[in-house]
């Protein structure tokens, strides 16, 4: 039964939110609705609450949470991405995208989250028993402790990618009023390099971490129609041309462009971003 | 309706190198309304193709990009084609070499005729 002070905590928290669905109050209505098994209900909060204050790491979280409860484990992984993308230290994030990707098979990524979470929170049962279990599915103890990860903001450079100033590689492109913003992601939607524009148009970050597995997606209808291997993503929105284009070892480039530019400018626009991704690559080697 | 999306789709497999168009239910991931030359699997592109575009619709709608009028993948040998932001997809599969702007256009005056 509910107190008098329960109560009235809840009606002021739904006034608030009513009045402005990304008001604080969200959360901690969020998580009463989820205590009252309205996960529905708490997962429409969370989302109205997110679309108007993407960078909310509580309201991801929790998100997340709920996701993983409805049984949505695709949705459940986009939103611990989102939260290792604000906060790398992330314990819950880490520990559940370690849990997803064992579930999937993809025992690299597994191993990475997983030995990450542990090193955030050492003994974690669950933790420890998936790591065993890891080790049982691929062989051989865990391996060595990780690395910490890269904090917010920061590029790390890898496979082949020539460790460069931050946002440097395509400096040309960023001049071009066209080019909103031009990144280089892993397959996992982490970005290793780039540069974003600064028109307030979305968040090509925030973009490159939901889009993390989505080429596997793609790749797979294209093997339906026979009609590999993957060349590149197109995705016109209300706000802009999103392009996501291949340029060798599992790396790809987020290209985000204005949707008013002529096509001819967004495609050049791709063009010159793979070659300043090649020549960098060709510094790298050499 | 069932007439009119059959003549919608035969209006967009008119443009060249189209191999296949449908209409998919967008929620369901089903198609609704076929018109293909050859063997396509609609069935299955049909759910494949709704699931990457709600996937990519909850992407960039999350990002503050907005809503997704067309999606398009690119294959080395083909393409796919995903329109719509309702209950009813557009679907098409092309050749690498079809004229894809003329298709994207094709696509977003259906998608008005639809809503």
């Amino acid at each position: 039964m509910m107190s008098n002070r329960q109560f009235a905590e809840l009606q002021q928290w739904s006034r608030e939110v009513a009045r402005d669905p990304a008001a604080p109050a969200f959360l901690p209505l969020a998580r009463w609705y989820r205590r009252e098994g309205r996960l529905e209900a708490a997962i429409q909060l969370c989302v109205r609450a997110l679309a108007r204050n993407p960078a909310h790491l509580e309201g991801h979280a929790l998100l997340a949470q709920l996701y993983l409860e409805s049984g949505d484990r695709e949705r459940a992984g986009d939103e611990w991405s989102i939260v290792l993308h604000l906060d790398p230290d992330h314990f819950e994030a880490q520990r559940g995208l370690g849990f997803l990707w064992l579930e999937r098979g993809e025992y690299a990524s597994a191993r990475r989250h997983l030995e990450r979470a542990e090193s955030l929170r050492p003994g974690d049962p669950a933790v420890r028993g998936a790591l065993e279990l890891l080790a049982e599915r691929v062989g051989g103890a865990p391996t060595e402790p990780v690395g910490r990860a890269a904090p917010k903001g920061e590029v790390r450079p890898s496979a082949g990618v020539r460790e460069v100033v931050p946002g440097r590689i395509f400096e040309p492109l960023l001049s071009d009023p066209a080019c909103r913003g031009v990144l280089v992601l892993d397959a996992a939607g982490v970005v290793l390099a780039g540069g974003l524009g600064s028109d307030g148009h979305g968040s090509a970050e925030l973009l490159a971490v939901r889009l993390g597995g989505v080429v596997a997606e793609a790749t797979r209808a294209l093997e339906l129609l026979g009609a590999r291997p993957y060349r590149g993503l197109r995705v016109e929105t209300e706000e802009a041309i999103i392009q996501l284009l291949p340029c060798g070892d599992e790396l790809f480039v987020l290209l985000v462009v204005d949707p008013a530019a002529p096509m001819a400018a967004s495609r050049r626009l791709a063009e010159t971003a793979l070659e300043l991704v090649g020549e960098v690559r060709e510094g790298g080697a050499a | 309706m069932k007439e009119l999306l059959r003549q919608t789709l035969a209006q967009l497999r008119e443009v060249p190198g189209v191999r296949a168009a449908f209409f998919v239910d967008a929620e369901a991931g089903l198609p609704v309304a076929i018109d293909a030359v050859g063997e396509v699997d609609a069935r299955r592109v049909a759910a494949l193709a709704a699931a990457l575009r709600g996937r990519l619709a909850r992407a960039a709608v999350g990002a503050g990009f907005g809503a997704v009028s067309v999606v398009e993948v690119e294959g080395g040998g083909g393409r796919l084609l995903v329109g719509g932001d309702g209950e009813l997809l557009v679907v098409v599969v092309a050749d690498p070499v079809a004229a894809t702007e003329v298709l994207r256009q094709e696509m977003k005056g259906i998608m008005e005729v639809l809503r």
